[in-house]
């Protein structure tokens, strides 16, 4: 096993594995999702802090990533043309200039998860929904700090990384994650797919993202602007937070310095 | 105002603050008192729930403020429960739903928040859970005769199991005896309207309103 600051890399039955203990969700990002604009008093912020406090114990983040060089892609394209036409088209462009791909399957495990169901259960449905959101917000924290690992890996090869296409987003088919799947051998870490192609535990993510000297992969849109989802999603707010800066998501901490090692 | 009065006010400000603690507090103590348990839900929590919706609706809380105040309201009227059923006296309750997350589909937490609002807002709440099948809609719906059935999809994928739903009920002939709101991330205005549902919820919150316009005609 690999081991970088924070960062545990390893081969689990050929699947190359990322894990990391330092993720962690701040009350900043959970008041940003929930309460961007509005003023809150003590005792939604004490809720909080407590929920918050529990839910971190229970994240368990691990990612599955495969490098496919650019005739993998090109094939990878190749199938999806006849069965999922429209995601097809978006992914042309990947054809002319991605020099390889990295498909990443990230999750936070299913113990949050869990624990989401049985608060519910037994109706406790605000620490429920809190946790719950906790969840979202780690994978796409994660999912982010997978990106910055792939573009520091990208940069050190001269290479650029483009937007990461994620299926069920932005035109792009959430069967597309079936054939993902298989390819990276998702299972490996702990993932299932249901007949509708959702992800299990539900808190996890698939991503395409393209590698290459000019990688051009954004030509569907640009991230939250063209996706369905785009007025219902309140993690708007964290990958705008994100965009800001790095260091107020605390990635700094968790990016990859290979020469610290 | 006399002491009745003051509690009452008390437990619906507790409720507006999100003070959990002396929201239990108060309506034990009411019970205690020998006040009826049915007024102390009316005038003392659905008070505090009507005043945090029409805060919410003035734009003044969020969502998760108002999730977190019809959580304390639930564990308040669970003290209260077991006191109104010794009373032998009916509560009254707005309408009845049958809720559920559609075939398929195995995400709970946004149909469960709609749910708790309901319950919270005075309706009668059947909630079957996630992954539901088509057809145990449609029993349910003749089995339970609801004024709303509300189907939660949260994949663009399941979201066809909604839509399958109703053309189920049409089957069966129980389309007309039921209000059906759709909602969910998966589901869009246009999609609702598409698929032949009655209403359509962007949020938890919006559900509960689009179903008191129906009520009130």
């Amino acid at each position: 096993m690999r081991s970088w600051k924070g960062v545990h890399f390893e081969e689990v039955h050929g699947v190359p594995v990322l894990g990391s203990e330092a993720l962690q969700v701040t009350i900043r990002e959970m008041i940003a999702c929930h309460f961007q604009g509005f003023s809150i008093n003590n005792r939604i912020l004490s809720r909080y802090s407590q929920v918050l406090k529990d839910a971190n114990r229970l994240l368990e983040p691990i990612a599955g990533v495969k490098f496919l060089p650019s005739h993998a892609v090109q094939a990878l394209i190749a199938r999806t043309k006849e069965v999922l036409p429209a995601t097809w088209k978006i992914l042309v462009p990947f054809q002319r200039t991605a020099a390889g791909a990295y498909l990443v399957f990230c999750t936070i495990g299913p113990r949050l998860e869990e624990k989401v169901r049985r608060s519910s259960h037994e109706g406790e449905v605000a620490r429920a929904f809190i946790m719950d959101t906790v969840g979202s917000v780690a994978v796409a924290k994660y999912s982010k700090y997978i990106n910055l690992l792939i573009s520091q890996e990208a940069a050190a090869r001269g290479w650029e990384s483009g937007m990461p296409i994620m299926p069920g987003t932005r035109g792009i088919d959430l069967e597309l994650q079936r054939i993902l799947f298989d390819i990276v051998d998702a299972k490996q870490i702990g993932l299932r797919v249901t007949k509708q192609n959702i992800l299990v535990p539900l808190k996890s993510l698939s991503m395409i993202i393209g590698v290459g000297p000019e990688v051009t992969v954004g030509s569907a849109g640009h991230d939250c602007k063209i996706c369905p989802k785009m007025n219902k999603c309140y993690l708007k707010e964290i990958w705008r937070m994100t965009e800001q800066s790095n260091e107020e998501m605390g990635l700094n901490d968790l990016i990859w310095h290979e020469r610290d090692n | 105002m006399n002491g009745e009065d003051d509690l009452y006010k008390l437990i619906s400000d507790a409720l507006v603050d999100l003070d959990e603690e002396q929201v239990l507090t108060l309506t034990q103590r009411g019970l205690e008192q020998g006040l009826d348990p049915l007024e102390i839900l009316e005038r003392g929590l659905s008070d505090g729930i009507r005043r945090i919706g029409d805060s919410y609706a003035a734009g003044n809380i969020t969502l998760p403020h108002m999730v977190i105040c019809a959580d304390i309201m639930q564990r308040a009227v669970l003290i209260l429960e077991p006191e109104i059923e010794k009373s032998q006296k009916k509560r009254r309750f707005k309408g009845k739903v049958i809720i559920g997350t559609v075939e398929g589909d195995i995400h709970d937490i946004g149909k469960k928040i709609v749910a708790t609002l309901l319950k919270a807002n005075g309706y009668e709440v059947i909630d079957l859970g996630r992954d539901v099948p088509n057809t145990k809609f449609v029993e349910q719906v003749r089995l339970e005769n609801p004024q709303f059935l509300c189907l939660s999809a949260l994949m663009t994928t399941t979201v066809v199991n909604q839509k399958a739903v109703i053309e189920l009920l049409e089957m069966e002939f129980l389309r007309d005896r039921v209000c059906v709101i759709v909602g969910g991330a998966g589901v869009t205005r246009e999609r609702a309207i598409q698929m032949g549902a009655d209403g359509y919820g962007e949020n938890a919150s919006e559900g509960v309103s689009v179903m008191e316009e129906f009520l009130s005609g």
